[in-house]
């Protein structure tokens, strides 16, 4: 019996096998999905001057160039990867078009070693300082708030890995047995779900 | 498309250097379950060609490792 994923799965083996059209049938089959979850997620300052079609082709072109390496792989579903670069696309779009600094932080981060500034009181300076000051209670709880805010905003699959992984310090063996992910994956995936968060940290540092 | 025409396209061909970072990044990451506290100049220096990636993803290590510490 040939259902809808028994039909993807040949798609799938097809284009693993080199198949142009399979490989084009995957990515332009996906198009519509990817526009609606990118215009959903493109920054509103963003959204008047930029085209959410131009930004999906861009996607689908990075995705086609990649596409023999995830296939070859396949760390995650199809669709999920996919969302993975339009992710990393909008992360780098919001570079490109909104940030117009680096963050002290990096500056913090080679000088001082330790970040031990934290005179602007930033979100990122009092973290990056290593203050054991009686008044670093009150301090915690308003960072344990504003990084719960945070965190919201990345999508699922990044707020459980970075949980596990960064804030309750899993191994990733474990992580990889509860997630349903190899080993593997769990490590690659990490990167993005950090730089995600890292540019939520800096739209927070710039509406301070 | 071989990887020079993905230049001459203007893609990113960051794989083996992401691939490598991301390596890096699950080090950090082990050391710091371990409860290491991350001397982050010495990483820096331990890993000139990534260092400025690094110095990008610090905060966001740190702040995960101490909301960690928040919650406890």
């Amino acid at each position: 019996m040939d259902g809808p994923l028994d039909n993807f799965d040949l798609v799938l083996q097809s284009a693993s096998a080199g198949d142009i059209s399979a490989m084009a049938h995957l990515l332009t089959g996906e198009r519509g999905a990817l526009n609606q979850f990118v215009a959903t997620r493109l920054d509103k300052r963003l959204a008047a001057r930029l085209d959410v079609g131009d930004i999906v082709q861009d996607v689908l072109i990075e995705a086609a160039c990649k596409l023999p390496d995830y296939l070859d792989r396949r760390p995650l579903p199809f669709t999920a990867w996919l969302q993975c670069l339009a992710l990393e696309r909008l992360a780098h779009v919001h570079r490109t078009h909104i940030r117009t600094k680096k963050r002290s932080v990096c500056r913090e981060v080679a000088q001082s070693g330790a970040g031990e500034d934290s005179s602007n009181g930033s979100l990122v300076s009092r973290v990056m300082s290593r203050d054991k000051t009686p008044s670093s209670y009150v301090a915690g709880k308003e960072l344990y708030e504003q990084v719960a805010q945070l965190m919201k905003g990345l999508p699922e699959c990044d707020q459980e890995l970075l949980r596990l992984r960064f804030i309750e310090q899993h191994p990733v063996k474990a992580i990889a047995t509860s997630l349903g992910l190899t080993q593997e994956a769990v490590r690659m995936r990490q990167l993005p779900a950090l730089r995600r968060l890292r540019e939520l940290l800096d739209d927070g540092e710039e509406t301070r | 498309m071989s990887g020079d025409d993905s230049r001459r396209n203007g893609m990113e061909t960051s794989e083996p250097l992401d691939d490598d970072l991301a390596r890096i990044v699950d080090e950090l990451a082990e050391r710091r379950r371990r409860g290491e506290t991350l001397d982050w100049p010495a990483c820096l220096r331990q890993h000139p060609r990534h260092a400025a990636a690094l110095k990008e993803l610090a905060p966001a290590i740190e702040i995960l490792a101490k909301f960690g510490e928040t919650k406890k």
